[in-house]
């Protein structure tokens, strides 16, 4: 389970990227992890990872013109959003721009794991 | 900050319009309205109460923006409340607003509060430190404060000086222009760690210890001193901010044994000049941490007289998955386990109670640490008849192996632990931290997936958790909550009622169960400050589980197992980030101080006022108890002649009962008369009590065993009592809407009161009851209400009891069960109404309660 998961981290705040980077480390992930989102969109030009996960509420580049650059230049990438306290209207718009699923602050590391596994074999389905 | 609260309560008024111009039923219904949005936002805070709380214990995570959401967010709903109760009672209680504005400053302050010390005192004593306060006393002294607070074991006595202190000596020297200029110059290399260690302890220890801080320090060993019977050595033990699992710096800071309190100055000046020796300025420049932003609280603890000490780790890293502990033992002090100087016993321990010796290395033990009377520290040989001998008995082993365990389950992590076994053979406990473990987790779970197989699922996804975790223990059924059980160790606590009365059980029990209760209730935030794992509300957990039955609670999934799954108390314990060393969860806990905490829990005391609100929790319950009260007293100044929606039920018994409906009480077809009967109350709390009041065997005509005493008792009575219970009745009161009832019911010599909403969300609905009254002597009323209350309390109402006074409350059940409850008082009030003259004695309490019990109908005995 989890192995050979290659996974983007973005989130402005350093604990979520230490924190989620520490624990997906531990679970065999391989994890990189951005705090600001125009240096994880030039190292998604670079290198294609099996999913994202990212904050939606960031200094332009934001969360939602990251997805939109998912959506375009890396369709196979799934996307997992971290949204803000109560904000489950804003994930209609990022589930339009094809996020896989979301987390809402507070969230259990374990949670974000789970999903990532989950939408890494649904990348692995579409390849197919 | 400051504030007029004169002038704040002038602000606060022009928020509202003037609603309470409005007469009558109008102004009724708008305020049950207000009432309805009350209780709305009240059980809003309760959530997000429980979620914060929970935040800060489950291995949740969260950020800055996270934090200052949930302060707008509670904010919001709480002033939302306090314009709510002041429209419902004609601003009465305006004078909330400046404890709310106190409260709502205090949490911002703690927002914006980027440094990591707060406005904290010099020196505090350890007995009064817990986890949360990590900022202050540092990690290390936290740890200890939250075990001797928490748990039930011991640890030494003493006093901290605060990185406050420190913070302050710091500036007095303005050592931070040094250390910037240091940081600087290893930067570019221009200088060594080597160099920069040299140069920052010469100056720090060249300056002279603040006075107040000294001050502070004298009056700590004082204290001590009063305390312990004498003098004494000190442990002056370094307590760094920050020195958490992410970052152990682990042995890099000093600890000074055997210190005669005369030193204590010259000590704590070393152990905080500890920050700067050359290893932990490279231990933290390779982690990021700046050297500018260091500080370090320092712990003065009493010399432990130890005759064996050393170091236990809760799992043995070397083999996660052997499921083990390791135990490491010398005699003497702790330094030679700890340093690996001298040779020490090994035990590998069983994690399974009763802790067995799996296998045992008994080292010649050749040299030990002691402590001089004159103080110091010295390396002397171990007494030839000790040095082949097993250091601890197997007995104090099993002891360690259990207290480690509980100190692991309440940190939720595994624990590398130091202690020592003082000269009495008691156990103390000297410090304890994260261990951190490297595991196959991808094993690990594959072992979980094949145990879980293996054991019977008894209960699977029923009722809500209220503090995640898993736990494994034998099962006690709590029968009667006003009889506590002794709990037993490993203990899994079942009950039916989320009853506040357990909260004493719960530190001693491994998991909670209930069959009825809310996450957001009282028991449930005790279960998580305790950090106990729990289910409330799954309905049928004194069904299914037995008294003696070993099971294993998982917490996380919501299932109970059958036995004891090995391999997912492993997985729980190991798969826990520890992430309370985190800035955003010190600055959560200390938000929730200011939040949490209900210090008004008392209507009837004497302090149950605005002015002593000290958290938004004591502002909600204070709103919701007004507002409550308000509608009861207001319901006496309606006059009927006002609307057109009033009508008197036609019952047959003799009760002159008037309904004002506020909305949807009355059915819609019911004819523009005024008059009614019971199949046209929409309202369908007053129709099950009226059901149960007029049903047959509630309302005798025959006065229950009247004896000729207590009828002259009532006879010389108050006169109007009498005269209106047996010639006339007397006129009754019901407000309804489709989901509230205030109902004021005199009857016969008797005072009954209820209010009451229903609704489809439960956390919404709530019945009061209230009763008084009575013609006969006071004893005897006393005893009909300790009757009523014992009958109350077996259909869950919590009850109070002032002499024949009786308030009994009914909270957050479901709308069917709460139906019930209103056919069971409509059913009691008929069956009680003159039962205080049959109470010749106290026998008869239990006799008139069998009776109720017998005659009730099964159906609705709940």
């Amino acid at each position: 389970m989890g192995k050979n998961i290659e996974v983007l981290v973005l989130d402005d705040e350093p604990i979520v990227c230490e924190r989620l980077k520490e624990f997906l480390d531990g679970k065999g992930l391989k994890v990189e992890t951005f705090t600001e989102s125009a240096r994880a969109v030039a190292r998604l030009r670079e290198k294609k990872f099996d999913v994202v996960v990212t904050d939606m509420k960031m200094p332009a580049p934001t969360g939602m013109d990251v997805l939109k650059f998912i959506k375009e230049e890396q369709p196979s990438t799934q996307a997992i959003v971290i949204t803000a306290y109560g904000a489950i209207e804003s994930f209609r718009e990022t589930e339009a721009l094809g996020a896989y699923d979301y987390v809402t602050k507070p969230f259990k590391v374990a949670d974000v794991y789970n999903l990532i596994v989950k939408a890494a074999k649904h990348t692995k389905k579409e390849q197919m | 900050m400051k504030w007029q609260s004169g002038g704040l309560i002038m602000k606060w008024r022009s928020f509202f319009t003037g609603g309470h111009q409005k007469g009558g039923v109008d102004l009724l219904r708008t305020r049950i309205q207000k009432f309805q949005t009350l209780l709305h936002q009240n059980n809003r805070v309760l959530e997000l109460m429980a979620e914060a709380e929970e935040s800060l214990r489950g291995g949740f995570l969260f950020d800055m923006q996270y934090l200052r959401g949930l302060a707008g967010q509670l904010e919001k709903s709480v002033k939302g409340i306090l314009l709510d109760l002041n429209f419902i009672t004609g601003n009465r209680y305006l004078s909330l607003f400046p404890a709310f504005e106190k409260i709502h400053a205090a949490v911002n302050d703690v927002l914006l509060d980027e440094r990591n010390v707060p406005n904290a005192p010099l020196a505090m004593p350890l007995a009064e430190v817990d986890q949360q306060m990590s900022d202050v006393v540092g990690e290390k002294m936290a740890r200890l404060g939250e075990i001797r607070k928490r748990l039930p074991y011991q640890i030494p006595k003493g006093f901290i000086i605060t990185s406050q202190a420190c913070q302050r000596f710091f500036q007095k020297t303005n050592i931070g222009k040094k250390i910037v200029e240091m940081e600087t110059a290893m930067a570019a290399q221009r200088i060594s760690a080597h160099e920069a260690e040299s140069q920052l302890s010469k100056f720090f220890l060249s300056k002279p210890l603040p006075r107040e801080i000294a001050r502070q320090m004298k009056r700590g060993i004082a204290v001590l001193e009063k305390e312990a019977g004498g003098k004494g050595l000190l442990a002056v033990r370094s307590s760094a901010i920050g020195e958490g699992s992410r970052l152990s710096f682990a042995g890099l800071h000093d600890t000074l044994l055997g210190v005669q309190p005369a030193e204590a100055s010259r000590a704590y000046q070393e152990v905080v000049a500890s920050l700067f020796t050359s290893r932990a300025i490279t231990y933290r420049l390779h982690h990021g941490e700046p050297l500018s932003a260091a500080l370090m609280a320092v712990g003065f603890l009493r010399m432990i007289p130890a005759t064996a000490s050393g170091v236990v780790y809760t799992l043995d890293p070397n083999a996660p998955e052997q499921n083990t502990m390791l135990v490491s033992a010398a005699p003497g002090l702790g330094k030679t386990v700890v340093e690996g100087k001298g040779n020490s016993d090994r035990f590998i321990l069983s994690r399974h109670p009763p802790h067995q010796v799996i296998s045992r290395e008994v080292a010649h033990k050749e040299k030990q640490y002691e402590i001089p009377p004159q103080g110091g520290m010295v390396l002397t040989d171990v007494p030839s008849a000790r040095a082949e001998l097993q250091t601890v008995s197997d007995d104090f082993l099993a002891r360690l192996a259990r207290a480690a365990l509980h100190i692991e389950k309440h940190m939720k992590s595994v624990q590398d632990i130091e202690w020592a076994e003082d000269d009495r053979g008691e156990l103390v406990i000297l410090q304890a931290r994260p261990l951190r473990i490297d595991a196959d987790f991808q094993n690990i779970t594959r072992r979980v997936h094949a145990a879980v197989q293996k054991h019977a699922t008894l209960i699977s996804g029923r009722g809500t958790i209220s503090c995640r975790g898993i736990a494994h223990g034998t099962v006690v059924v709590v029968k009667d909550e006003n009889k506590l059980p002794e709990l037993p160790a490993n203990t899994v606590l079942v009950a039916r009622n989320s009853s506040p009365k357990l909260a004493e059980l719960v530190p001693a029990a491994n998991a909670v169960i209930t069959d009825i209760g809310a996450p957001a209730g009282h028991l449930a935030t005790i279960t998580r400050e305790f950090r106990v794992p729990s289910i409330m509300d799954v309905g049928i957990a004194t069904q299914v589980l037995r008294d003696g039955m070993e099971v294993t609670v998982d917490a996380e999934e919501n299932i109970i197992y059958e036995g004891r799954v090995e391999e997912l108390l492993l997985y729980d314990i190991l798969s826990r980030l520890p992430l309370e060393d985190a800035r955003e969860f010190r600055i959560l806990g200390r938000m929730l101080k200011r939040i949490v905490p209900l210090t008004l829990k008392d209507p009837q005391a004497r302090n149950f006022k605005p002015q002593n609100c000290r958290s938004y929790h004591d502002i909600i319950r204070f709103a919701h108890e007004k507002a409550v009260e308000y509608l009861l007293e207001g319901s006496d100044h309606i006059t009927t002649q006002e609307n057109t929606h009033c009508k008197k039920v036609l019952l047959q018994i003799p009760i002159d009962l008037t309904v004002i409906d506020i909305g949807g009480g009355l059915v819609p077809s019911s004819p523009h008369t005024a008059q009614c009967d019971i199949a046209e109350v929409n309202c369908a709390a007053l129709r099950s009590l009226l059901e149960g009041l007029t049903s047959p065997g509630a309302w005798s005509t025959e006065p229950a065993g009247m004896d000729v005493d207590s009828f002259m008792s009532s006879v010389t009575g108050p006169g109007i009592v009498m005269k209106s219970s047996v010639q006339m009745p007397q006129r009754n009161l019901a407000i309804i809407s489709d989901r509230y009832l205030n109902l004021n019911l005199h009857l016969g010599y008797h005072f009954n009161q209820v209010d009451s909403y229903l609704s489809e969300t439960r956390n919404d609905n709530y019945i009061y009851f209230r009763f008084a009254g009575g013609v006969t002597d006071s004893i005897r009323r006393s005893r009909r209400a300790r009757m009523i209350s014992t009958i109350l309390q077996k259909f869950d109402f919590m009850v109070e009891i002032a002499g024949d006074f009786i308030i009994a409350r009914l909270k957050k059940f479901e709308r069917k069960a709460l139906l019930e409850r209103h056919w069971m008082l409509g059913y009691l009030i008929g069956f009680t109404r003159q039962m205080d003259v049959s109470m010749r004695d106290d026998s008869m309490i239990e006799i008139g309660v069998d009776m109720f019990m017998k005659n009730i109908p099964n159906h609705k005995s709940c």
